[in-house]
């Protein structure tokens, strides 16, 4: 039954023009944001004429980091879109009228946007890539980086759907999610303004691992912290779908 | 009355503290064709929500061949059990008719094996086999309401709840309909159907419900020998 939903969810997707927009969108925004990057770095190397950081931590690191924010923008529409703008076109009786759980939903709509976003990667790595015609690329770091940025997004994308299946209004959804993440993120910046006081909600941030991850490392307390999150909203999600009330 | 397939107990249900439902008892036997009319805002479809489980009663009990939707654990049965029709069609506009039923037969859980069959004798019920390649956003208001009918029946429901079904089709759609809820009778199916059209429905309906502000305030046993004979004889005629 999940493998139907996600079919269907690609489907439509494939389908909507606005995914193909969204998708050469991006394609062209980092493309300029690539090629700025690029020159920025060689004409550092030609001016000062000194041994920099690589061309792994000056491009390819800022470049993951601009993708990720991009993304995280973009995430309160896509949200919205699998469960709030369902509920307003009537078509989530589709799914209320059928023996499926709440948490075969949530995973199958994780699922197909995760489908979604790593065909968005696939298609923005080969910019990184190409550096490797005239060049050299610290693989370890490329690695750590798409893997940080890709479990940063999947938590940021389940944090969405979980606020989107508590809500009704589209508008609304939009502005909740996109505040809720923006916590999340900042969360992890006001930390550092407490004097000590909670600096431990640094660890919270959702940020935060992402950078140990751009820096080529790659350690399994980050790892199980994305996994907590996007297991925990998933759950959340699942839990408020089976009880929801009467928002029919 | 037939063995008892509905309980209605005390239902009651508020909107916004703004009650809808005040206390209905009620009980349906087992291959009963019901209609329940009224005029709009009366509570028809807030009802028939309430029995398919997607509205929750603020207090009072729904029993449907013995199981409530208050127990989470009858939910999947519940819902392999009943076939709900809503008054605005849940389609998807990019799906074609074919890929739109076989999405739902899926939902529904309906054995691989034979959900190509399913969606072929849906699609020939419902004068759809034309339509089978076509997007769903293509299609006429009254067309759509097929496939809404037909997404409804798909996984053969033992209970069907049709909100508003004659909307949009014509009269020789409405009578075949009525015809085919005559044949579900004779598998013992179920039927609930909310209506403001009282002459669409007359036909096929064993009695009807008068809802009005939200209770069932009197019961109308409309058949005549004359009508259910039109629908048996073009029964026969099909058959």
């Amino acid at each position: 039954m999940i493998i139907s939903i996600i079919h269907h969810e690609l489907k439509q997707a494939i389908n909507n023009p606005k995914t193909w927009y969204f998708l050469a969108t991006i394609q062209v925004m980092l493309a300029i944001l690539f090629k700025w990057l690029l020159n920025n770095f060689l004409a550092n190397q030609a001016i000062t004429q000194i041994e920099h950081y690589g061309i792994t931590e000056e491009v390819i690191h800022p470049f993951y980091g601009w993708f990720s924010l991009m993304i995280l923008m973009l995430l309160p529409t896509i949200g919205t879109q699998a469960f709030c703008s369902e509920k307003q076109r009537g078509t989530m009786i589709n799914y209320y009228c059928s023996p499926i759980t709440g948490l075969q939903l949530l995973i199958a709509k994780f699922l197909s946007l995760n489908i979604l976003m790593i065909a968005a990667m696939v298609i923005i790595s080969f910019m990184p890539i190409t550096i490797l015609i005239s060049g050299s690329l610290d693989w370890g770091q490329f690695v750590a980086a798409t893997l940080g940025v890709y479990l940063m997004l999947s938590a940021a994308l389940a944090t969405c759907l979980c606020l989107s299946v508590f809500m009704n209004n589209i508008l609304r959804s939009n502005i909740i999610i996109f505040l809720a993440l923006t916590i999340f993120v900042m969360i992890e910046w006001a930390a550092q303004y407490t004097a000590g006081h909670a600096i431990f909600l640094q660890s919270f941030g959702l940020l935060s691992p992402l950078k140990t991850f751009l820096a080529g490392i790659l350690s399994i307390r980050d790892i199980a912290y994305y996994l907590v999150v996007i297991t925990g909203f998933l759950l959340l999600g699942s839990w408020h779908y089976t009880r929801r009330g009467n928002d029919v | 009355m037939q063995t008892i397939y509905i309980s209605i107990q005390q239902i009651e249900l508020s909107l916004a503290r703004t009650p809808i439902i005040r206390g209905i008892t009620y009980d349906i036997g087992k291959g009963e064709i019901i209609a329940i009319v009224g005029a709009n805002g009366s509570g028809k479809s807030t009802l028939l929500k309430l029995i398919c489980g997607l509205l929750k009663p603020t207090s009072g009990e729904i029993r449907i061949n013995d199981l409530s939707f208050k127990n989470p654990r009858n939910n999947q049965q519940l819902r392999t059990l009943i076939g709900y029709a809503p008054d605005n069609p849940p389609l998807y506009p990019v799906d074609t008719v074919s890929s739109y039923l076989k999405f739902i037969a899926e939902l529904k859980q309906i054995p691989k094996k034979t959900i190509k069959q399913r969606i072929d004798d849906c699609l020939e019920v419902f004068d759809l086999t034309d339509s089978r390649d076509k997007t769903i956003a293509s299609l006429s208001k009254g067309t759509q309401q097929r496939i809404n009918l037909a997404q409804a029946v798909i996984h053969q429901p033992q209970l069907l709840i049709l909100d508003e079904p004659t909307n949009g089709l014509d009269p020789q759609q409405c009578e075949n309909f009525a015809v085919y809820l005559k044949i579900l009778q004779l598998q013992k199916v179920t039927t609930l159907i909310a209506s403001h059209h009282y002459t669409e429905i007359i036909k096929v309906c064993d009695y009807m419900l008068k809802m009005q502000h939200g209770k069932l305030q009197k019961i109308m046993l409309p058949i005549t020998e004359t009508k259910v004979n039109i629908v048996y004889d073009h029964l026969n005629y099909t058959s």
